[in-house]
């Protein structure tokens, strides 16, 4: 909650200086070349930002040889646009690499995809944001051995996370990651991969 | 000249308070965020011939408070339903300018609270199809490489959506075609879809405005646009009156302007629970009963 406020109060910043930088020159512009007394003219030129949670880090602990874990945390984005036809948000895997791969072995992704979320089989990791197709709502786990939460694997090519029809202040949207293991997942602390949110106004 | 000198100063007074005074603190306590990244414009549109040669630029902010090191490069850029969702990774006959664009430099560095101008060439093919072409010039953040680094780390991606229309003989076409606004509505808050199509070989832009009155013809809600369309496409617009009560009769009015061809629609819409229906219904029902039990009452006594 503090992040999501946090992250909201940068957002929101951040498009009221990117504003502040655009219709700055225009105003001046406007004072150097124009010779009637009365016109008053400024654009607002269209911006967007993004800003998101650093690195999503969870810890998985089978409690016993054999056992499984299930751990997940959750990354905040958010995005602002003064764009009246709202925004696009996207979510892909960085490169065409999508195991979480570490130093001795890798977490496959799961299969499942986004129209279709489903409960992550052992060895897999996956993303979610809470409501239909996924979970209606997600909270933080860690070493569960049995979950309700819905994930979908990443792909390599984007998927729309949320389309918005009006302008954005600081609008954000949580997206959730997760690894379920047993001990056949070798011991490991660098098993990590990269995702890109990929942020557009609508047309 | 006066007045102009005046907003130039509140202008730029604006602008380093928002970035000077309001920015640096917020951007201090959140120290957890890794880094931000904004874009300017957010889209072009370009009117060329086939052979030219256009040189421009776009900006890249950096509202966070660390240094961002990001790329950039060009996408194809298209739709696809009636939503209008975008689509970056198919090339076709439409989502092809991007082989045009060429970008001088392609990675950058930003300081915190800094911009930077990307430029770009774009040599429009001498051999261009006459009508639109469409493209999207991304800038992506890249995550620092940490060894031993462990969890799901993000890079951040911008884009600046391209229309490019090659001059030349080109049909240009499209309709309103129809519109969802049902006259009963169940639930807030108020929605009318309406749904344009674009027949032709190149964009357009079509002015819709959504307006909703009350009983006495008082605006309770308004708002207008300019919707670009692209070539054989449809379009759906949604529009919701988000502080719509949960109860009450309004007139909707939906004008749309395509190709200066406007067409208005007008509708009563009520907007009423289903549970309230039923009761409406049931006590209805249960008055004409009671007037059919009375009547029947009556005609017995006169009978008798």
């Amino acid at each position: 909650m503090k992040q999501i406020v946090k992250s909201s109060l940068i957002a929101g910043t951040s498009l009221a200086a990117l504003v502040g930088l655009v219709v700055a020159p225009t105003f001046q512009a406007s004072a150097l070349t124009n010779t009637s007394p009365t016109t008053i003219t400024a654009t607002v030129a269209p911006a967007l930002s993004i800003v998101s949670g650093a690195t999503v880090a969870f810890t998985m602990t089978p409690a016993t040889f054999g056992a499984v874990a299930e751990s997940n945390n959750s990354n905040v984005v958010t995005v602002s646009t003064n764009n009246y036809t709202g925004y696009n948000l996207k979510l892909k895997d960085s490169d065409a690499t999508l195991t979480l791969t570490g130093t001795h072995g890798s977490i496959p992704v799961s299969t499942d995809p986004f129209a279709t979320p489903a409960l992550l089989t052992t060895n897999h990791w996956g993303y979610a944001i809470a409501g239909a197709p996924f979970s209606a709502v997600y909270s933080s786990q860690t070493d569960v051995t049995t979950s309700t939460l819905k994930y979908a694997g990443i792909l390599a090519t984007d998927v729309t996370l949320k389309t918005t029809a009006v302008t954005a202040n600081a609008d954000t949207t949580t997206v959730w990651y997760a690894a379920k293991i047993d001990t056949a997942t070798a011991t490991g602390t660098d098993y990590s991969d990269t995702v890109t949110y990929t942020a557009t106004t609508n047309p | 000249m006066r007045i102009n000198v005046h907003f130039a100063r509140v202008g730029l007074i604006g602008a380093l308070f928002f970035t000077c005074v309001l920015a640096a603190p917020l951007a201090h306590a959140v120290d957890e965020l890794h880094d931000a990244i904004a874009i300017t414009p957010t889209s072009k549109h370009y009117s060329v011939k086939a052979g030219d040669h256009v040189t421009d630029s776009l900006t890249i902010v950096n509202p966070g408070d660390t240094i961002i090191n990001f790329k950039v490069y060009a996408r194809p850029f298209f739709v696809k339903s009636g939503t209008y969702e975008t689509v970056f990774s198919q090339e076709s006959d439409y989502a092809d300018g991007y082989r045009w664009l060429t970008l001088p430099l392609t990675t950058y560095s930003v300081a915190p609270k800094q911009k930077v101008s990307v430029p770009f060439d774009m040599y429009v093919s001498k051999g261009a199809r006459s009508g639109g072409h469409y493209a999207a010039i991304f800038a992506e953040t890249q995550a620092p490489q940490v060894e031993g680094q462990t969890g799901v780390a993000n890079n951040k991606s911008v884009g600046m959506l391209m229309y490019i229309n090659v001059e030349g003989s080109t049909k240009t076409a499209g309709a309103f075609t129809g519109i969802d606004m049902p006259w009963y509505q169940p639930a807030a808050p108020l929605k009318s879809v309406p749904h344009l199509e674009n027949t032709g070989e190149t964009d357009f832009s079509a002015k819709v405005t959504f307006a909703v009155m009350d009983i006495a013809g008082d605006v309770k809600y308004q708002t207008n646009g300019d919707y670009w369309m692209l070539p054989h496409t449809t379009r759906d617009i949604t529009f919701t009156w988000d502080k719509s009560p949960w109860f009450g009769l309004y007139k909707v009015r939906v004008s749309t302007t395509v190709l200066d061809k406007t067409n208005v629609t007008e509708s009563y819409i009520i907007i009423a629970p289903r549970w309230l229906v039923f009761v409406a219904c049931l006590v209805i029902i249960l008055g004409v009963i009671d007037v059919v039990r009375r009547k029947r009452t009556t005609t017995k006594h006169k009978s008798h």
